[in-house]
């Protein structure tokens, strides 16, 4: 029993370190609901394109080993989030926008096509420029340090500190801001925002294009953390962003946060307690996933809208 | 009924593209004749890309050597060999897929591969069924299923888990000193069955195993795994699986202040696993196939294989060589008695597993009846600067 109690610290920080990456790509999915009640599925291939670059970016400052690693990190994450945004700006024009008035369900299929598109030229692409899909960096900022009994790195702590300050400036943008302003108009009743004189379209560009950028920004982030890409990276973060999205209230931009931070801890608990707490009879952390989606599926059975969200009654 | 329209011509002109394009695709050309020459196939099957592809690329390489060095025999016997390299990605859906157009293509004469035994264990079968028992010698699975189900089209020249398992178990406990290990596996065929050869024979040893845990292959975050390893404080971590997810995991253990030996299976053998370890890899020890580059045979090998690819030959590559010579050379042999047609399958099948003596650069080959072959030795390396240092054999006992 002791033992398990000594690991908790540690269990807890691998958990918020976690659940800060969800929190992120959490936010791209969530603002793109809100303003126009649409899941964007591709979202995830947006976050793994934004890991890509931020990897050719660091790569291309590997051989500079003098360097402070405050460069490559930076100029990763600002050229990931540019180019991350410019491809979710491109997705909505190209595949969301000419299918603007069609029943719901057709974009929706339209953004796992695109999903698998991206997965594919991403694959084919860095397969013709570099031999392999698979990409592995150096690492930066990897030392340790002990934070109350755990060991954490200081990577992990910028991570944090990173998702942190995102989450708070597209609050202060979308609540303080004009364009937020309109964002929120949009969200609200896109008709009656149009007739207020609002460009809805260029409101709905802007989503994107933001939420494009912090699942860029997100991506640089996780190959600073974990060093190796791929193109399938995109599919595992991109259904647990989405539930922690859905578990904090989908639409709710606090809600994204909160949801993410708590997948995150509530996968490091169950995968260091599942075992014990079943008598071993679930050892290992293979399923560790049950715990979060369980609760999920409890939190949506007693209030469907999520934690943080406001039942919204169908729009007649 | 609409009459004629731009649109629906262009539906009906892309409809019989497609048709003529599928079917192009779909028609394998099969053994002709090349003037004089009867034309068979081989093939590898590897993992050509992904996380592994370093092993898979060396297998393609050195069997593709091998067909080069022996064309003028091959033509004597009156063969001409297309090699055709085939990309499993290390999936057994992919290797199923492959295994299926090959069995049916009665061009081919002979697989090399796998690299996994997950994805051999598809192979295999298909290849003994759909395939008319065309010909597959292995030059990496150790998996022990590959030998024990009776495929008689399938043949290895490298050792079993069940002897690699405990000849590590042996090193961990004699020589490395352990006295616990946390015994972790990727959860595939190879993976699992190699770990708990090694926590049997280390608990034999008197050893104690702190405990058997699976995890994910090729996941990202490996937190809780390594949270939960250090709180058992072993001396040993042994992991059976490949070096795409053991880099990655090494490296989040040390994070977390593991100070001990790490321990793995030939999966191991890869210079990839110092490339994604970085320093985590400092200290480990894997048992793996050997290769002697400093004299011979090997050395020529060695050089010839440098000059054709531009790089050192991983484990893999001279094994691959090996393979492929051997159902060249059985080749050979067939086309002198037989005037150069191409073998029906079995038959060849029954000549490959009845080589005795075949002197390949790795070890003198002789399939015993279930397809192994038991002058394989098993050989410890460690990581030490970022290159794998050869410690030696293996304790027999």
């Amino acid at each position: 029993m002791s033992e398990s109690l000594q690991i908790l610290p540690q269990v807890l920080i691998d958990g918020l370190v976690v659940g800060a990456l969800y929190a992120v790509v959490a936010l791209g999915y969530t603002m793109v609901y809100g303003v126009l009640e649409f899941i964007n599925f591709a979202h995830s291939e947006i976050f793994m394109f934004g890991a890509f670059i931020g990897a050719e970016v660091f790569l291309l400052f590997k051989p500079m080993t003098g360097l402070p690693h405050f460069v490559p990190l930076v100029i990763g994450l600002i050229l990931a989030m540019v180019m991350a945004g410019a491809l979710g700006w491109a997705v909505e024009r190209v595949a969301y926008r000419p299918l603007r008035g069609a029943p719901r369900l057709v974009p929706l299929i339209s953004a796992i096509g695109v999903s698998f598109f991206l997965q594919d030229i991403v694959r084919m692409a860095w397969t013709a420029m570099r031999g392999n899909w698979q990409l592995g960096t150096q690492d930066l900022y990897a030392t340790g340090i002990t934070v109350a009994g755990a060991q954490i790195q200081v990577r992990s702590v910028m991570i944090m500190g990173v998702a942190i300050v995102l989450m708070l400036a597209l609050s202060v943008f979308v609540n303080r801001s004009r364009t937020g302003k309109a964002m929120r108009a949009v969200a609200q009743d896109r008709a009656t925002a149009a007739l207020m004189g609002i460009d809805v379209n260029r409101i709905i560009s802007i989503t994107f294009l933001l939420g494009g950028a912090l699942g860029g920004a997100a991506g640089a982030l996780y190959t600073m953390q974990y060093t190796v890409v791929n193109p399938y990276i995109g599919f595992v973060m991109g259904i647990k962003a989405f539930t922690a999205a859905v578990f904090g209230g989908i639409g709710n931009i606090t809600g994204a946060a909160v949801g993410g931070l708590c997948l995150g801890l509530f996968e490091a608990l169950g995968s260091a307690y599942l075992g014990p707490l079943t008598g071993g009879v679930l050892i290992g952390s293979e399923y560790k996933d049950i715990i979060a989606f369980s609760l999920l599926i409890l939190v949506l059975i007693f209030k469907p809208s999520g934690l943080l969200g406001e039942t919204v009654g169908e729009k007649v | 009924m609409g009459g004629f329209s731009l649109k629906r011509y262009l539906a009906l002109a892309l409809s019989v593209v497609m048709v003529a394009v599928a079917a192009a695709g779909c028609g394998g050309s099969s053994g002709g004749s090349n003037g004089q020459l009867t034309e068979v196939k081989v093939a590898t099957i590897s993992p050509l890309s992904g996380g592994q592809a370093s092993l898979g690329v060396a297998i393609k390489n050195g069997a593709e050597l091998a067909i080069k060095d022996r064309e003028k025999d091959l033509a004597a016997a009156g063969y001409k060999v297309v090699f055709q390299p085939q990309d499993d990605e290390a999936k057994p859906e992919v290797g199923t897929q492959i295994a299926q157009r090959i069995a049916a293509d009665k061009g081919f004469v002979g697989v090399v591969g796998t690299l996994n035994t997950g994805v051999a264990k598809g192979i295999a079968p298909v290849l003994h069924r759909e395939g008319a028992g065309l010909v597959m010698i292995s030059p990496a699975n150790t998996g022990v299923v590959m030998t024990e189900s009776g495929w008689t089209n399938y043949n290895r020249i490298v050792f079993r888990d069940d002897y690699q398992g405990p000849a590590g178990a042996r090193y961990a406990f004699q020589v490395i000193k352990a006295k616990t290990a946390y015994v972790m596996h990727d959860k595939t065929d190879y993976g699992k069955a190699l770990a708990d050869e090694f926590a049997k024979e280390f608990a034999k040893q008197g050893g104690t195993v702190a405990a058997t845990v699976g995890v994910d292959a090729q996941k990202a975050d490996y937190g809780p795994e390594a949270t939960q390893a250090m709180a058992k404080n072993p001396d040993l971590i042994y992991f059976g699986g490949i070096y795409d997810t053991a880099g990655p995991l090494f490296k989040q253990i040390r994070a977390k202040g593991f100070k001990g030996a790490y321990m793995g299976g030939d999966g191991l053998d890869s210079a990839d696993l110092v490339k994604l370890g970085g320093e985590a890899a400092e200290n480990t020890y894997f048992t793996s196939v050997s290769a002697d580059y400093k004299t011979g045979d090997g050395k020529a090998f060695f050089d010839k294989y440098k000059k054709a690819y531009n790089d050192d030959p991983a484990a893999y590559a001279l094994y691959g060589y090996d393979c492929m010579n051997i159902i060249l050379q059985n080749l050979i042999d067939y086309g002198k008695k037989n005037g150069g047609k191409v073998p029906d399958r079995a038959e060849f099948a029954k000549q490959v597993r009845a080589t005795k003596g075949f002197k390949a650069i790795s070890s003198t080959v002789t399939f015993d009846a279930k397809g192994d072959n038991p002058s394989s030795k098993v050989f410890v390396f460690k990581i030490e600067s970022g290159k794998s240092v050869d410690k030696g054999a293996a304790p027999e006992k």
